[in-house]
């Protein structure tokens, strides 16, 4: 096994190294949320739907579908009110998000459906309406490899980034390039054995930027139940939740700052 | 003869690749059975398997398995909203799932026809063409992870990605072999080989039938006799491609 994925291969062993982190005032991560809630703070959730039933979530702002539709100017629609969790993911993103940030406004954007048909334009349309709404987070714990999508989902993860929302995007396990994980603009994340929600580990090998909690997690699940889990798809939402702690004390903060103050309470950053 | 026109061509050229997807699963089985033979040694599981994506994207069909309860799931189609290899197909990430049975969508129905329940699934996305995803392996009942890593999910991603080469490999030597066809029956058509390509796949008749070719690898799984009838009838649509709709041919000699 000589091709170990970026991601696998930068955590393993001796880790990523060290890097030096903007010297941020006092205790940083005390700088960074200390005392913070999310309250202020609007969170998405782009998945598969989120149970606003579940205890681990309690509550949503707002939830809406986006279905693919060949006859739609965009190839896709938004129906309102739509929310229901298809398959448990996203509702286990949302209570790893909201055990972080609890007071965070939750929104569930599902893209997922019940056919593989039109998930790179539904996918697509989700991230966009994200950003149309003003959400300061996005949690993306899916991502595609469609090279014919590359523009289309460069161009969206750049008006983000230029209209001040923060993608949070799973790394794949696969080898190859994901979109929009692997973009610049984006902050990429993968799993690695860790205890701690909070503990965040800055990668000095990008792509894949920062490490945190994803392995043996237990988290909630379908009909109010929860499962234990592992996968870069929980480590996302632990990441998503401390973007949104940190954008609740400092609002107004760009993308790149929160990425510069995640990047500076890393555990390996001097 | 007169040379076919560009819809017989098609139908033709159609019909070949209804009689690839045929006859693929028998070829592509034996070698993706060894590859989740292997990947159950590599993670010392109880059982694995790989489902791969029906062309409209709404199920997953059970093509390979190894271990406990394999000869029961093979062949099983999943609506692709189900369970946690729906999950893997729709998002394209791998998961570990420790506690299976408290997922309500685990597809319970299913395991329990094979005799087999198992606790804990890993599952990663098979990549297909152009990063689309072609299928789901999955591994259940590994052994216990000890190095608490996490590297089990980026070996058996590394594993699918393979796997994945080999279903891509078939879906290209297919195509190949469907376009070959074109150009024999069609050799002064005024498209090239790749506009060729490009129209079967949008060719209505490949699509009804690929579902046709389905049916009747279905039925030659059935046995012997079935797969007899099954020839006989892609036989027979074969002739009436061939006459090409001007009117009824002598009739075939019985086989």
């Amino acid at each position: 096994m000589t091709d170990l994925p970026e991601w696998s291969r930068a955590f393993a062993g001796e880790g990523p190294g060290r890097s030096r982190g903007l010297p941020l005032p006092g205790e940083r991560r005390d700088w960074a949320w200390g005392g913070a809630t999310g309250a202020g703070v609007r969170v998405a959730v782009i998945d598969s739907g989120v149970d606003a039933a579940h205890p681990a979530v309690g509550r949503l702002a707002g939830s809406v579908a986006v279905e693919a539709d060949p006859e739609a100017e965009e190839g896709y629609r938004v129906v309102d009110g739509a929310g229901e969790d298809l398959y448990g993911h996203g509702t286990a993103c949302a209570g790893i998000i909201r055990s972080l940030a609890p007071d965070v406004e939750l929104h569930s954007v599902r893209v997922l459906g019940r056919n593989l048909k039109g998930r790179s334009v539904a996918f697509h349309g989700g991230i966009r309406w994200a950003v149309e709404h003003g959400m300061d987070v996005v949690n993306m714990s899916l991502s595609s490899q469609n090279e014919d999508w590359f523009a289309a989902f460069h161009e969206v993860a750049d008006e983000a980034y230029f209209a001040g929302t923060l993608l949070v995007c799973a790394a794949s396990n696969t080898p190859g390039a994901t979109f929009p994980s692997q973009f610049a603009s984006v902050v990429s994340v993968a799993a690695l054995p860790a205890y701690e929600a909070d503990t965040l580990v800055y990668n000095t090998a990008p792509p894949v930027e920062f490490g945190a909690r994803g392995l043996d997690v237990e988290v909630a699940w379908t009909a109010g139940g929860t499962i234990r889990a592992s996968g870069n798809s929980f480590a996302t939402p632990h990441v998503a939740g401390l973007a949104a702690r940190i954008l609740s004390k400092h609002p107004g903060l760009t993308p790149f700052q929160v990425k510069a103050v995640l990047h500076a309470v890393a555990g390996n950053s001097d | 003869m007169h040379p076919p026109d560009g819809r017989q061509a098609a139908l033709v050229a159609a019909l070949g690749d209804a009689l690839g997807t045929a006859t693929a699963p028998d070829g592509l089985g034996e070698e993706v059975r060894a590859a989740v033979a292997g990947i159950r040694e590599v993670f010392g599981a109880a059982a694995c398997s790989v489902a791969l994506v029906e062309p409209d994207g709404s199920a997953l069909r059970f093509i390979a398995a190894d271990g406990r309860g394999a000869a029961e799931i093979v062949g099983v189609v999943l609506p692709v909203g189900r369970g946690i290899a729906g999950w893997v197909a729709m998002s394209g990430e791998s998961i570990r799932v420790a506690d299976v049975a408290a997922d309500g969508r685990f597809a319970r129905d299913v395991a329990e026809s094979t005799r087999f329940v198992p606790s804990t699934i890993l599952a990663a996305p098979v990549p297909g063409p152009r990063g689309a995803v072609a299928g789901v392996v999955e591994v259940l009942e590994p052994a216990p992870d000890d190095t608490g890593s996490g590297r089990e999910l980026a070996v058996l991603g590394l594993l699918a990605a393979q796997l994945g080469s080999v279903v891509r490999l078939r879906a290209l030597y297919d195509a190949l072999g469907t376009g070959l066809l074109r150009s024999l029956v069609d050799p002064d058509g005024d498209g090239d080989f790749d506009d060729a390509l490009a129209t079967l796949v949008d060719a209505e008749e490949a699509t009804s039938l690929g579902d046709l070719a389905r049916a009747f690898r279905d039925l030659a799984a059935a046995g012997p006799d079935a797969a007899r009838l099954a020839e006989r009838v892609l036989l027979e649509v074969a002739d009436f491609a061939r006459r090409g709709h001007r009117g009824p041919g002598r009739p075939r000699a019985p086989r």
